[in-house]
């Protein structure tokens, strides 16, 4: 290990050793744990491969607290710092939302860091909000994952948290843009749909669509899918299960408790009553629509 | 623990006359074991979170122990919580799973210790306590979960669909184990499942909920035997009820041309409520439609003669599935009948665990003795 090092301190001339764990990381650096060392070097040493290969021999750390790191990552989120991490390097943010304050993040952090190990890294913004940076890996984590995160969550904080999961994105100096579409998305997602824990772009676009769509527009919708079904909730309800889930008649059938024949009974009734064909990709779009606004008023 | 208390809660997001649960009214005793069941979207879940406080409640009262509870934080409400997706740290070994949420509350070591030690032989975990969730079965995977909620020695289980992530195997299995949990450690638990056979098995009185509102709460026998709708006589029991529409015409419930007699202190029941000429509703559950010729001759009144459908074997029985009059339905036969598909069959309705519901309401005719 020791002539590792040697070799390595050869190699990256801005490369130093302390004994004391640095009190306060600059962006341009690395810092990597080394027995009861570490190794500080500048980022604009390091290629992609080199910092791939180094970070999977030794591992990479933050400040004391990661606090003046944190607070990078915030600034350069806002728009006003450098990347606090290799620009090559792909990115996404999932927003957290505690429904009531809650305090200490520390303790959320050690759940955090047990549940994704290294992998993400926890924002705290405010005592309801904070931010988890995935770096693109070889496991990303699922929606099934995060589900799983804010369950540990509930059961051992009981804190109620809605997540948006973001997208990932190189992390350079287009990310910060691209974050706050996400940050907007999530707020209207909250208010849009606010029984659900998990939002996605995929899953509030249709609302947002709906809610900013102009008012003959929402009148095309009104009258011809909504009155012609007489405002048939039940019905708007079995088509719109029915979309979400893949046109799956067996799925959809066992989460309405319906049988599949009286699923097929009302598909029928809706292209009868209304003349749009629901498994045509046409038709669904327009009678999804239909029925999010039908759900929204 | 003492009485949980739901007095009329309800829960809206935003807009009040969108009501996710409704009007919910229930006394849970002490050790209890109560099951809220339901399709999915039915409020269950809801009203579980409600009582953890993870959701707010926006009308009525939640009281423990004769204590208002609304506004009691969910962590100060002695209660844990077990999830579908068992909320286990990947990173932490078993035993640190089970030990987080007492290192958080500040336990000690030992006491941490004694309680992880004692879950685990509970369990049956011992030998996996310094295993990661990965290196875990579905099932250890989900005694884990139970294991975090048995360490805390709360007051009140909160269980949603714990056993949905499992096979139909494990499942069995695994609800076996939740039952004897429960008659070991008495503690009062509220489970949320929408599967019958869960419900079923498992409950000392069922909760079953459809949009939003409960639709009966009862024992499983008693909501099984005289349920409340025919929403419940359709959700409760595997194959479900049989319903059939048809008109009452002097003791007799017509179906076309198919007619059969109405038990007499039933008939008297639905002359009184004004039924006599008008379109009911007749639920009859599978196994109480018989080839057999002891219950031929017992109901001899009461005779279809219908074509097969289709036959199932399924082991220990046979399901017929036949229509009468456009209206289809299914028997519980013995398995060693011989049926096949097109032949005509004769089959005796036990008119005596039949019921009648109201067309327009759907509510069951209750007798009147």
């Amino acid at each position: 290990m020791k002539q590792m090092l040697a070799q390595l301190m050869t190699l990256f001339t801005s490369m130093e050793l302390r004994s004391e764990k640095p009190s306060a990381v600059h962006s341009s650096k690395y810092v990597f744990e080394y027995l009861d060392q570490w190794i500080v070097v500048d980022k604009k040493e390091v290629s992609s491969r080199e910092y791939a290969l180094l970070s999977s021999l030794l591992k990479e750390v933050a400040g004391p607290s990661g606090s003046t790191l944190t607070d990078e990552w915030i600034q350069y989120l806002k728009g006003n710092g450098d990347v606090p991490i290799r620009v090559e390097t792909e990115i996404r943010i999932t927003q957290l939302f505690f429904e009531k304050p809650t305090t200490p993040l520390r303790e959320v952090e050690e759940a955090v860091h047990a549940f994704f190990e290294d992998n993400i890294r926890l924002l705290p913004l405010s005592s309801q909000q904070a931010l988890l940076v995935e770096k693109v890996s070889s496991y990303i984590q699922s929606e099934e994952d995060y589900l799983s995160f804010a369950a540990a969550l509930e059961s051992d904080f009981f804190i109620k948290t809605k997540l948006y999961i973001g997208k990932f994105h190189q992390a350079d100096y287009t990310f910060p843009s691209f974050f706050k579409q996400e940050e907007e998305l999530f707020s209207k997602g909250l208010t849009l749909l606010p029984d659900q824990q998990i939002l996605t772009v995929e899953s509030i676009f249709p609302s947002l669509l709906v809610q900013e769509l102009p008012d003959h527009l929402h009148s095309v919708l009104l009258s011809q899918v909504v009155d012609p079904i007489s405002h048939d909730t039940e019905l708007l309800k079995t088509i719109r299960t029915f979309f979400e889930n893949g046109f799956n008649a067996s799925i959809t059938a066992e989460k309405l408790h319906i049988h599949r024949n009286t699923l097929q009974y009302r598909l029928n009734k809706f292209q009868e009553k209304t003349g749009i064909a629901v498994r045509n990709f046409e038709g669904a779009l327009i009678a999804y629509y239909a029925s999010l606004l039908a759900n929204r008023s | 623990m003492e009485e949980l208390v739901l007095d009329q809660v309800a829960k809206y997001y935003g807009d009040s006359s969108a009501k996710a649960v409704s009007d919910f009214n229930l006394n849970v005793q002490e050790k209890e074991f109560i099951v809220l069941v339901g399709p999915s979207g039915c409020g269950k879940s809801t009203t579980l979170r409600m009582i953890a406080g993870l959701e707010e409640i926006s009308e009525g009262e939640l009281r423990i122990g004769g204590q208002r509870m609304n506004d009691v934080a969910p962590k100060d409400r002695d209660i844990a919580m077990v999830f579908q997706n068992y909320a286990l740290y990947p990173h932490m070994t078993v035993y640190d799973n089970m030990a987080f949420g007492l290192k958080l509350r500040k336990f000690s070591k030992t006491e941490i210790d004694e309680r992880v030690r004692k879950a685990a032989d509970i369990l049956g975990l011992e030998e996996y306590l310094t295993r990661k969730p990965k290196a875990l079965s579905g099932g250890q995977r989900q005694r884990v979960a139970l294991g975090r909620a048995i360490v805390r020695d709360a007051k009140l289980f909160l269980m949603d669909e714990p056993l949905s992530n499992l096979d139909a195997k494990l499942r069995v299995q695994m609800r076996a184990e939740i039952s004897k949990l429960h008659q070991r450690l008495g503690t009062t638990t509220v489970y949320v499942t929408h599967d019958q056979t869960e419900a079923m098995t498992m409950a000392t009185r069922l909760v079953v909920m459809k949009d939003g509102l409960i639709q009966q709460i009862g024992t499983p026998k008693e909501v099984y035997e005289n349920p409340a709708n025919v929403f419940v006589g359709g959700f409760i029991g595997s194959p479900a009820m049989n319903f059939f529409k048809g008109k009452v015409d002097h003791g007799r419930f017509i179906m076309g041309d198919v007619s059969i007699a109405i038990p007499n202190t039933y008939y008297k029941t639905l002359k009184k409520g004004g039924y006599e000429g008008t379109e009911v509703i007749l639920g009859i559950r599978p196994e109480h439609i018989s080839e057999k010729e002891d219950v031929l001759s017992e109901c001899p009144e009461s005779i279809v003669n219908v074509e097969v459908d289709v036959a199932e074997l399924t082991g220990a029985e046979m399901m017929v599935y036949s229509s009468i009059h456009g209206q289809s339905f299914i028997s519980r036969l013995s398995a060693d009948v011989q049926v096949q598909p097109r032949q005509q069959i004769r089959l005796a309705f036990d008119m005596r665990k039949a019921h009648f519901f109201d067309k327009d309401t759907e509510n069951r005719i209750a007798l009147i003795s």
